[in-house]
Order: structure tokens, then C-alpha cells, then sequence
């Protein structure tokens, strides 16, 4: 076989361990049917073991292009590992998860590890066509995973709300596409970036040529909006939150918005920070997205103080979160010599904390979910005299999504804080800052609840199946430690980071 | 050579890129009217099929007029493509809201809200 080929193939091999382990759950629940649970559980983990253990393997310093559509860079390694990981935690709280029926939990299996390969191959694209192929990939299938709960109404409605605002946005985006295809006469992303960079440096270039630029940044920019639950495209989120079953929640909160901003950090960097980019146009993105911040996560942090059901509060705190990981990218285009390096760095360790505490928090609410049928800020009263260890597991990563020492949620924070003030944005730290501190309010609510309120006697568990086995127990412990263990030993992630810059 | 600013151009050579790019506008604004009026979810669906291909018509248009290589018609063919994905996975949801709520109405579907 051609070398190059095997070369390719061999940059390739977590996709390729994903695909294989999509086929080979699908046949074993044929053949072995909805009565062996831990027999799939057992295979898709270690697919999404070899998976992760291949793509380590590879080495990240070198910059793969593959079939002439994928960039599988170090920064590509970095997404692609949180998602990968994110997936198998993921699929360890689908395998126990008390609401969805025994007939269905095995396809649920496959369905995550598609959108994983979806969004694995979304975050090393730089070509127009891939990038919704592989969006499409990993958004259709979060359509049905919405809708998994087959005896739940809001499980339907919720995928409903998605599938809308979903089929909407892509479409938006492809006319976005059609629009930078014209100028350009190429799909691939730096192509696009210097067509537009030549095309604001030319002054016989025209208006309308100006205006069909700032028209499709626009509408592509609403596409992705939508991915990371922006503001003004965020209106799926709270309801899909809420009326998804908790590992999609999970899912989407974690594993799809990651996806989302490692794309759109790809997007920014190679079409608008081109080498020719004009000082101009990338002030105006620069500004557009800048304000986009600040409205998200204001957004966000108000409305979630308001909220009663725990997962909706956790939606708008992740419509906040999307405020915060969108100042690094108005970093990125503030036009300062070292903005594009900074920013970006600070959206990369700012997504990593984001997604050790939101995979956690997650986590425990599903666990207090199974144990206890709490959902309600109402039901958590006086929950941490009846669950002691998954309450305060729940408050670790609260306290590192609110951004509080000693957790890795301050580090991140500061870094982003940090690079804004580098930048000159010291009007969007300090939004951020005040965010901060109605973020504070609503975590300690929610804390408050558990430990502070109602009678401090045992509340009574649900019998039967749904109690977490040890090993996603194990993965909570896990990831509260690291949430901790990295606000000391933040050199390695941040060496990481480092090493994945675009 | 700037593609859009030699089609705004009156008796330019290619002239009636223009005339295309009008039709895929006014096909994206009946798409965008069509799903922020409609309430009907197969009506809101079809709002989006229209913008896909009024995107469609515009990667077909500027291969054909701009002297491109093939990646815009190939790109129509995988929106075709995407299109039908969406729409068999969008009626399965529907099938299910109709068993659920009765209605494929979006005002009847608000179970979930603040």
C-alpha cells in the first residue's frame, strides 16, 4: 500500500477505533440482545480505551494533514483527547442512568460514540465541506439522543426545540459557506481567509463585496453560535438541558460545546488571523465578538440565579461559561502583537477546567438523580445528610465552575482575566469579574440547599437498579481530585495547552 | 478578479451571475420568512430546505460563473445529501412530538420554560 496512505490512516487511528467500536456495539447488541449491559459497557470502554491510548501515542508535535481535509496538529490532539475522554465517562453515566428503558440503552451506546467521531473530526478540519459533514455528523445524532427517553414528553420536546434551532443555524452557516465560496473560489479555510483579507486591502473592491463578507461572517457565526449556546442562539439550551435524559445533558454540555469552540477557534485563527489579515476587519470581528461575551455571560449568570430546576441552572451557567470562553477569542482578535497566542491559550486552559468541573457536576446530579429522584433545587434540601460523598463531590466542582481557589476553575479564570487585561479589554474584565460574583451567588445556593436547608435527617433512597456502580463512582472521585490537584499542579496542564497552540 | 463586484456590475461578462444570486437571495429570504412566521413544524423544516438550497444555487452559480475548480458542486451535492439525512431524522422527532402532544404545532409544545 502507498506509504502515504498508511501514514494517513495511521494519524486516523482514534477515528478509525471509534468506528469499529460503533460496529462492533451495534452487532453485539444483535446478537446478545438488551440483557447484557456490562457485556457492551465493557466492550465500548475499551474502544474508547484504544482510542484514547492511540491518540497519546501519536506524536502531537507533528502536523498531519490527512486526505487533504483534516489537520490532526497537537491542536486537534488537545479536543479530540477531552472529547474522547469526555465520551467514555459519558457513556459509563448512559450505562446506569434510571431513566432511560433496558431496550434502549444499548443503542445509546453507538449513537455517543458517533457524535464523538462527529466531533473528533470537527475540531482537526480546516475545510469547508468537512466541517459540516462532520457538524451534521455529530448534530443529527444529538437530535436523537435528546429525544432517548422514549416515556418522557420533555424528552421529545426538547429534541424538537433542538432539532429547530439546530436545522436553522445549519442552514444559516451553509449560506454563509456558499457566500465565502464565491469570493474565494475555495473551500478550504486559510484559502477563504486570504480572499477576505484581499478583498477589505482593496479599495476598488466595491460595497457590495464588503457587505457579502461582513453578510457571511455573520451567518457563519450564528452557525457556530448556536454549537457553544452564544447569546443570541442559545434559546435551545436551557429547555433541551433540562428535558434531555442527564448523560445527553452531560454530553452537551461538555463534549458538543467543546467540539463547537475548538472549531470555532480554528475558524477565527485561519480565516480572520490570517498573515494578510487587515488591522480593520479583524478589529471589527474583534469587537463583535468581544460584545457577544459580555451579553453571554451576563445573560447567563442572571437568568440561572432565577432558576429552580437544578439542570436548567446548570444550562444558563453553561451559556455563561460560553461568555467566558468567547472573551479569550475576543482576545484573539483584539489586534494586540501576542493577542492571538494569548487568547488562545486562555480558551484551551479555560476549556479544560470548564470541562473537568461540568463533567463532574453532571455526574453527581445524575447520581442524586438515580438515588433519589432530585431534580429540583426544592429536592436537594438537606440532601447532603443522605448523601454525604456525592453532595460534596457536587460542591467541588461547583466551587471550580464558580472559579474559586483551591480548585483549577480559579486558574482558569485568572489565565482568561489575565490575558484580557494584556489585551486592553479591561471593560470586559471587569463584566467578567462582576459575573463572577453572581455566578458565586447561585453555586452557593445550590450548596446551600444541600447542606444547610431542610431537616437533617436521612431522606429515604429509591429502591432498585440505578445505583452507580463503583466505577462511575471512581470517574467522580477522579475528577474532583484532578479539579483540585491542578489548581497546584497547573504546570502540566498548562504545558499541554501550550505544546497544542495552533 | 473580484467575483460579486464584477456581478454588480451592469454588462459585465458575467452578467447574469447576477440574475442567479438575485434567485438565491429572494429563495433565502422566503426560507427565513417561512421559519420565523410559520408555528407548523413541517412548515418551519421546509423554511430551512429552502435556504440550503438557495445556498445550493449559489455554489452551483459561482463554479459554473467564477471558472472554479469542482469543490462547489460537489459541496451542493453533499448539502443534497446532508438535506435528506436531516429530514429523515427531523420526521422520526415529529412522528414522536405528534404521539406525545397531539400537535405538531410549536406553540402547543412548551412543557418546558421558565
Amino acid at each position: 500500500m502507498d506509504a502515504e496512505i498508511v501514514n494517513d490512516l495511521h494519524a486516523l487511528a482514534p477515528e478509525l477505533w471509534l468506528v469499529a467500536t460503533i460496529v462492533v456495539t451495534v452487532v453485539a447488541d444483535l446478537v446478545f440482545g438488551a440483557s447484557r449491559r456490562a457485556l457492551l459497557g465493557t466492550l465500548a470502554l475499551a474502544g474508547v480505551g484504544m482510542a484514547l491510548w492511540t491518540l497519546l501515542g501519536v506524536d502531537s508535535g507533528a502536523d498531519a494533514r490527512t486526505f487533504g481535509m483534516l489537520s490532526l496538529d497537537g491542536y486537534a490532539g488537545f479536543f479530540r483527547t477531552l472529547i474522547i475522554a469526555g465520551t467514555g465517562v459519558i457513556i459509563l453515566h448512559g450505562l446506569v442512568f434510571r431513566g432511560m428503558e433496558e431496550s434502549s440503552r444499548n443503542e445509546f451506546v453507538p449513537m455517543l460514540l458517533g457524535t464523538a467521531l462527529g466531533g473528533c473530526l470537527l475540531v482537526s478540519t480546516d475545510n469547508l465541506v468537512m466541517l459540516l459533514l462532520s457538524m451534521e455528523l455529530l448534530s443529527l445524532n444529538s437530535y436523537l439522543l435528546a429525544a432517548w427517553q422514549r416515556k418522557e414528553r420533555r424528552s421529545s420536546e426538547a429534541a424538537l426545540k433542538y432539532l429547530v434551532y439546530g436545522a436553522m443555524a445549519s442552514a444559516l452557516m451553509v449560506f454563509g459557506f456558499s457566500l465565502f465560496y464565491g469570493l474565494s473560489g475555495s473551500l478550504s479555510m486559510p484559502e477563504v481567509g486570504r480572499a477576505i483579507a484581499a478583498t477589505w486591502a482593496d479599495p476598488t473592491a466595491g460595497y457590495a463585496s464588503q457587505l457579502a463578507v461582513v453578510v457571511a461572517s455573520l451567518l457563519v457565526l450564528a452557525g457556530f453560535g448556536f454549537k457553544i449556546a452564544a447569546f443570541p442562539f442559545h434559546f435551545w439550551a436551557p429547555d433541551v438541558y433540562e428535558g434531555s435524559p442527564t448523560p445527553v445533558t452531560t454530553f452537551l454540555a461538555v463534549s458538543s460545546k467543546a467540539a463547537g469552540f475548538g472549531v470555532l477557534v480554528r475558524f477565527v485563527d485561519s480565516v480572520y488571523l490570517c498573515e494578510t489579515a487587515n488591522a480593520d476587519w479583524v478589529a471589527r470581528i474583534g469587537w463583535i465578538l468581544a460584545v457577544l461575551s459580555a451579553i453571554t455571560m451576563t445573560f447567563g449568570n442572571v437568568v440561572a440565579v432565577l432558576q429552580r430546576n437544578v439542570k436548567r441552572l446548570l444550562a444558563y451557567s453553561s451559556i455563561a461559561h460560553a461568555g467566558y470562553l468567547l472573551m479569550g477569542l475576543a482576545v484573539m482578535t483584539s489586534g494586540t502583537p501576542d493577542g492571538a497566542r494569548q487568547g488562545m491559550d486562555a480558551v484551551m486552559f479555560y476549556m479544560a477546567t470548564y470541562y473537568l468541573a461540568t463533567l463532574g457536576a453532571f455526574g453527581c446530579v445524575m447520581a442524586l438523580a438515580n438515588r433519589f429522584g432530585a431534580e429540583d433545587l426544592s429536592d436537594y434540601e438537606g440532601l447532603a445528610w443522605s448523601a454525604p460523598w456525592t453532595s460534596s463531590l457536587l460542591v467541588v466542582f461547583l466551587i471550580s465552575l464558580t472559579g474559586l481557589p483551591p480548585t483549577v476553575g480559579f486558574v482558569g479564570k485568572f489565565w482568561l482575566f489575565d490575558a484580557s487585561l494584556k489585551a486592553g479589554l479591561y471593560w470586559l474584565a471587569i463584566v467578567a469579574a462582576l459575573n463572577a460574583v453572581v455566578a458565586l451567588f447561585y453555586y452557593l445556593k445550590l450548596a446551600r440547599a444541600l447542606f444547610l436547608r431542610g431537616e437533617t435527617t436521612h431522606v429515604e433512597g429509591l429502591k432498585g437498579r440505578g445505583v452507580m456502580p463503583w466505577l462511575a463512582q471512581a470517574t467522580l472521585v477522579l475528577l474532583a481530585f484532578a479539579a483540585v490537584w491542578y489548581c497546584f499542579a497547573f504546570d502540566g496542564l498548562a504545558e499541554w495547552v501550550e505544546r497544542s497552540l495552533l | 478578479m473580484n467575483l460579486l463586484a464584477v456581478a454588480a456590475e451592469p454588462g459585465a461578462v458575467s452578467g447574469s451571475l447576477s440574475s442567479y444570486l438575485i434567485v438565491s437571495a429572494i429563495l433565502f429570504l422566503l426560507g427565513l420568512a417561512t421559519i420565523l412566521t410559520r408555528r407548523n413544524v413541517l412548515y418551519v423544516l421546509m423554511g430551512t430546505e429552502l435556504i440550503l438550497n438557495a445556498a445550493n444555487l449559489n455554489f452551483v452559480a459561482f463554479t459554473r460563473f467564477g471558472g472554479y475548480e469542482l469543490d462547489g458542486q460537489m459541496m451542493a451535492l453533499v448539502v443534497v445529501m446532508l438535506a435528506a439525512a436531516e429530514a429523515a431524522v427531523a420526521l422520526a422527532i415529529v412522528l414522536r412530538i405528534f404521539h406525545d402532544f397531539g400537535s405538531i404545532d410549536m406553540t402547543r409544545t412548551d412543557s418546558l420554560r421558565d
